[in-house]
């Protein structure tokens, strides 16, 4: 009787779900900064950060909220929570991560319309991140950061799933998503598609302390509506695999209003994205080898009548991949890796309307390991836009394996050249042709220790120091007008320390589970001053320390989170104008799922509340963020051939 | 063990929640109530979009005050500062994107009150008898007639496009139609007492400024313009002119090219004895009319904005913008072009206003 009444209010919950309301930054300027905290076992190997757990509480949600909620990312967001075009990581600038689906780049070869706030969370099945990825993976360009959206086949039998995510700020989202895995001649057929549907409104009410009178507001022109969808097919048969993928999504809204100003939200922009991908894969005992065909296509348009903007863009990128990788002792691995692209970009705005440029990354690992010891040396070099220039890095790691405890000091040198990206260079009005490419040196040790192993307590405890050194990091920065333009500061330096631990205790028979999860970074970034270098200014935008506590209780089918976030005080102009600045907040969330089994379907249902406290907070500055929010969702799944969910354990690795 | 992990998290929660708190903002101690009623006001832009405008106020004996809005009130003037200006005993902040006009004490620099229902203000004049007139519009321009009792605009004066800087003589406004966002070539004579347009004047492209000299001429700068094809590309551009005008006879007396082709220079100024006039075309130019051929002297080398000649001392004032991102500097020049000294604005400072 109970799990009916949860079922029948789960459904009508869901009836009148309003559509999540998210917001891009307008198209000024296409790079939103985020702090990165977390880190993967192994720095250079990727972590999903995404737990099955967390997805059940997260139904409905964003990968941008998500990963800023659990102090995985900072973000600046323009409205709702979870607008980010892309990522900060260690003080390093929002362009310098990159964000990857299947191994292809989608921010950096393109306009950079990847906002991760209207990335639902159901439609990825993996969100890894790697620290510092190797070179060898092909079109990095970044500088420590890569974020890589993947999704998995079945092995067998078939699965589907209904999704429904609703919030207090009227935004709804429907998604469904179907695998099907078949026999076919002595291989296996995977096939699996996803579409979801969101309704926006972002509406919410603020009171604006920009003006004199300070009145309460409501958010308006937040109206808008996201679509999108994709289509998997991978043939596996034997050591030979071939997949087939694709992934569209179409946005339109209108972009938010700013704070302190009687003008209202005047602009629109609509995007068209689709991406299509071939992959090949064979592999053997000692080689491997796959390579990657893509196409894709972006279309934006960007609108803002009061101020004659009227700008309309396209990209098609044509891009190739293939890696070549060879076992050449039990103990030693290396990999070579081409990359070529041909990007076309047709702009009303250019002088002849359109450009097209080339690029192409060559690049090499070799990965030893033997006993306690690794070492990883991968190196690269990229030519693109007329430039060029080569990257190197080094990682060691040692592990020292006890029955009760384990250890696992990790280092790593890099020395990147990073290109300005198609966004940096031809986004109109104010892309900046001229930039020069970015140089920088970077260092990162730390230790991984894992402690009470086999035992009901178990602690993983992750503290590491790093430090930047970046020559003509380039920066978006206001020029005249309504134009944002990126340039070249001469010399950014960026040190930090951060700390990552979780605790997790069980009782007996795992019935109940408490786990206890922090996360913590302190961060200095600072620029020299154009004019004397002897002047050091905080860089914009980057919290001094950023911190994530939170506690989950599980019982049974039931689970509970307390979260709590905080972020310093950020400075938003280049001379560290102390009352511009933003002033630190702190975000207490709670977030309960229960997950049930009805007549052979698994129901999950979630709920929560963001920012409890109803705190005001800004994290860019002149735009309100919403204040509370409630949030629930519900999912319905059937598989066939169904296997356990994998225990969550804090492992090494 | 849970009570360790209870204390665990107790500890780490005090470390965030200290962490995190909320620092009080630290502001300069605003100047005691001397007074803003003397002195210089140094016009910041801001940063469009930014919220981040400002007023520097540079005192009689040479104190500089940034941000004295701010200071005196807690919270941002507004986005785009366009102009200021003083009309008896308040000062009137033109922010354009803002769409209002800011009113300020200008013994306290508190606020007073605000001049709401424009589109896009730019500049304000006092027009007597306790009303102004404030230019707006990016296209078919309108002057706003403003009741300075009540701050609420009375009426509107249909003009040209895209209306700018104004010139008052005697009881009539002339004002600039400097085109905005389209094209125009028009001066519009307003009766300040009526609020008639009694005369339109034909000049070259884009109007930009005017002044009066003691002749009973007008000089109006037009900064001509550039042209575009479909693509954007640049295929031309016509002469920015000098244009000297009968004020009675409502007549072009005479026309001048000024520079090149592709210059667009805005700025022009009057000496104080109304025997001068100074213009800015990638540098200050001294232009004597009644004793010197134009284009005149050359007196400052590099481009500057916010050109204005104090009428208290006939000194130079202008400013030098990097970008819409740092600071500004100000110089204060002899009426020669000799360096007095020079002080750090606000951002994209394009207007001085004295006192």
């Amino acid at each position: 009787m109970n799990k009916l009444v949860i079922l029948i209010a789960g459904i009508v919950w869901s009836w009148c779900a309003c559509a999540q309301q998210t917001d891009t930054i307008s198209g000024y300027h296409q790079t939103e900064d985020v702090v990165i905290i977390a880190r993967a076992g192994s720095i250079w190997k990727p972590s999903s950060v995404i737990t099955p757990l967390q997805r059940r509480q997260w139904i409905g949600g964003d990968v941008g909220s998500f990963l800023d909620a659990h102090g995985i990312a900072h973000q600046l967001v323009a409205g709702a929570a979870g607008a980010a075009s892309s990522l900060r990581y260690h003080g390093l600038s929002s362009d310098h991560a990159v964000l990857t689906w299947h191994g292809l780049p989608i921010n950096s070869v393109t306009l950079g319309t990847c906002d991760m706030s209207l990335m639902p969370l159901f439609f990825f099945d993996q969100v890894r991140l790697y620290e510092t990825p190797s070179l060898s993976e092909g079109m990095q360009c970044g500088m420590g950061l890569t974020i890589d959206l993947r999704n998995e086949a079945l092995e067998e039998g078939s699965s589907a799933r209904i999704i429904s995510g609703y919030n207090s700020m009227r935004n709804r989202l429907i998604g469904a998503e179907a695998k099907v895995s078949q026999a076919l001649r002595g291989g296996v057929l995977s096939t699996q598609v996803r579409a979801f549907q969101q309704e926006m409104q972002n509406r919410y009410s603020y009171v604006d302390r920009y003006q004199i009178d300070k009145p309460v507001m409501w958010q308006k022109h937040q109206q808008g509506s996201f679509a999108g969808s994709h289509l998997d097919l991978e043939y596996k048969r034997g050591n030979r695999l071939l997949a087939a993928r694709s992934w569209w999504q179409s946005k339109s809204m209108e972009l938010p209003t700013v704070m302190g100003t009687n003008v209202q939200g005047t602009a629109s922009q609509a995007d068209d994205n689709l991406r299509t991908m071939l992959e090949y894969r064979w592999w053997s005992a000692k080689l491997s080898a796959d390579a990657q065909l893509a196409y894709t296509q972006e279309k934006l348009h960007y609108l803002d009548e009061p101020y004659a903007i009227d700008s309309r863009i396209g990209s098609q990128m044509v891009w190739a991949r293939g890696s070549l990788q060879w076992r050449v002792t039990p103990s030693w691995m290396l990999k070579s890796t081409v990359s070529e692209a041909l990007v076309h970009v047709a702009n009303t705005n250019y002088t002849d309307g359109q450009i097209r440029k080339t690029w192409a990354q060559y690049a090499l690992q070799s990965h030893y390991f033997k006993k306690r010891h690794e070492l990883d040396v991968n190196g690269s070099f990229d030519r693109r836009f007329g430039s060029e220039g080569w990257s190197a890095q080094g990682n060691y790691g040692y592990k020292l394996d006890r029955k009760a405890w384990a250890m696992a000091p990790q280092f790593n040198l890099a020395r990147r050249f990073r290109l300005p990206d198609m966004n940096e260079l031809f986004w109109m009005p104010g892309g900046n042709p001229l930039l020069r490419p970015e140089l920088g040196y970077h260092g990162r040790a730390g230790i991984l220790l894992l402690l009470g192993r086999e035992t009901r307590t178990v602690w993983r405890i992750e503290p590491a120091v790093y430090a930047s050194r970046v020559s003509d990091w380039i920066q978006w920065v206001p020029a005249e007008g309504s134009v944002w333009t990126p340039v070249n500061y001469r010399k950014v330096q960026t040190q930090g320390v951060e700390l990552h631990a979780a605790c997790e205790h069980r009782t007996d028979y795992d019935r109940t589970k408490w786990k206890l999860e922090t996360r913590w970074n302190m961060n200095d970034v600072f620029w020299l001053d154009s004019t004397s270098a002897h002047t050091q200014r905080r860089m914009i935008y980057t919290p001094r320390f950023t911190g994530y506590q939170g506690v989950t209780v599980e019982h049974g089918v039931h689970a509970i989170t307390l979260g709590y976030r905080c972020v310093s005080e950020r400075f938003t102009d280049e001379m560290n104008t102390p009352h511009r600045a933003l002033a630190a907040y702190g975000l207490c969330n709670v977030w309960y799922s229960a997950s049930l089994k009805i007549h052979g379907a698994q129901v999950q249902l979630s709920c929560g509340v963001d920012n409890v406290f109803d705190v005001a907070y800004e994290t860019l500055r002149l735009y309100a963020m919403p204040g509370r929010v409630l949030r629930a969702g519900l999912e319905f799944s059937f598989q066939s051939n169904k296997k356990n969910e994998p225990r969550e354990i804090i492992t090494l690795d | 063990m849970m009570k360790n992990l209870a204390i665990l998290f107790s500890f780490g929660s005090l470390l965030l929640l200290n962490a995190c708190k909320p620092d009080d903002v630290i502001v300069d101690n605003p100047p005691a109530d001397t007074g803003y009623s003397t002195g210089a006001f140094v016009v910041n832009e801001g940063s469009f979009l930014q919220n981040n405008a400002s007023i520097t106020h540079v005192a009689e004996d040479g104190t500089v005050t940034n941000d004295v809005y701010y200071a005196q009130n807690q919270v941002e003037l507004g986005d785009v500062l366009q102009s200021f200006t003083v009309i008896g005993d308040r000062g009137y902040a033109v922010l354009n994107n803002s769409q209002k006009v800011e009113v300020v004490d200008m013994v306290t620099m508190k606020h007073a009150g605000a001049i709401s229902g424009l589109s896009y203000p730019r500049f304000m004049v006092s027009a007597g008898n306790n009303k102004a007139f404030v230019s707006n519009g990016s296209t078919d321009g309108t002057i706003e007639v403003v009741d300075l009792a009540s701050n609420q605009i009375e009426s509107s004066i249909a003009v040209g496009k895209g209306p700018q800087r104004m010139g008052v003589y005697g009881n009539d406004v002339w004002v600039c139609n400097e085109g905005g966002w389209t094209l125009d070539s028009t001066i519009t004579i307003v009766n300040a007492a009526s609020h008639n347009v009694i005369d339109t004047v034909f000049v070259g492209h884009r109007p930009s400024d005017i002044v009066f000299d003691q002749l009973g001429y007008a000089w109006v700068l037009c900064a001509g313009e550039t042209f575009y094809d479909a693509n954007w590309a640049v295929v031309g551009h016509s002469l920015a002119k000098l244009y000297r005008i009968d004020v009675a006879a409502h007549a072009v007396v005479s026309s001048i090219p000024v520079g090149l082709p592709g210059d667009h220079p805005t700025q022009l100024e009057i000496s104080p004895d109304g025997q001068v006039l100074y213009y800015e075309n990638n540098g200050v130019y001294r232009f004597d009319f009644v004793n010197a051929d134009f284009p005149g002297d050359l007196i400052i080398g590099e481009a500057r904005t916010a050109l204005r000649i104090q009428p208290s001392t006939g000194q130079l004032w202008c400013a030098s913008i990097s970008d819409f991102t740092n600071p500004s500097t100000v110089y204060v020049y002899s009426a020669t072009g000799a360096p007095l000294k020079s002080f750090t604005a606000g951002i994209g400072t394009n207007g001085i206003e004295f006192q």
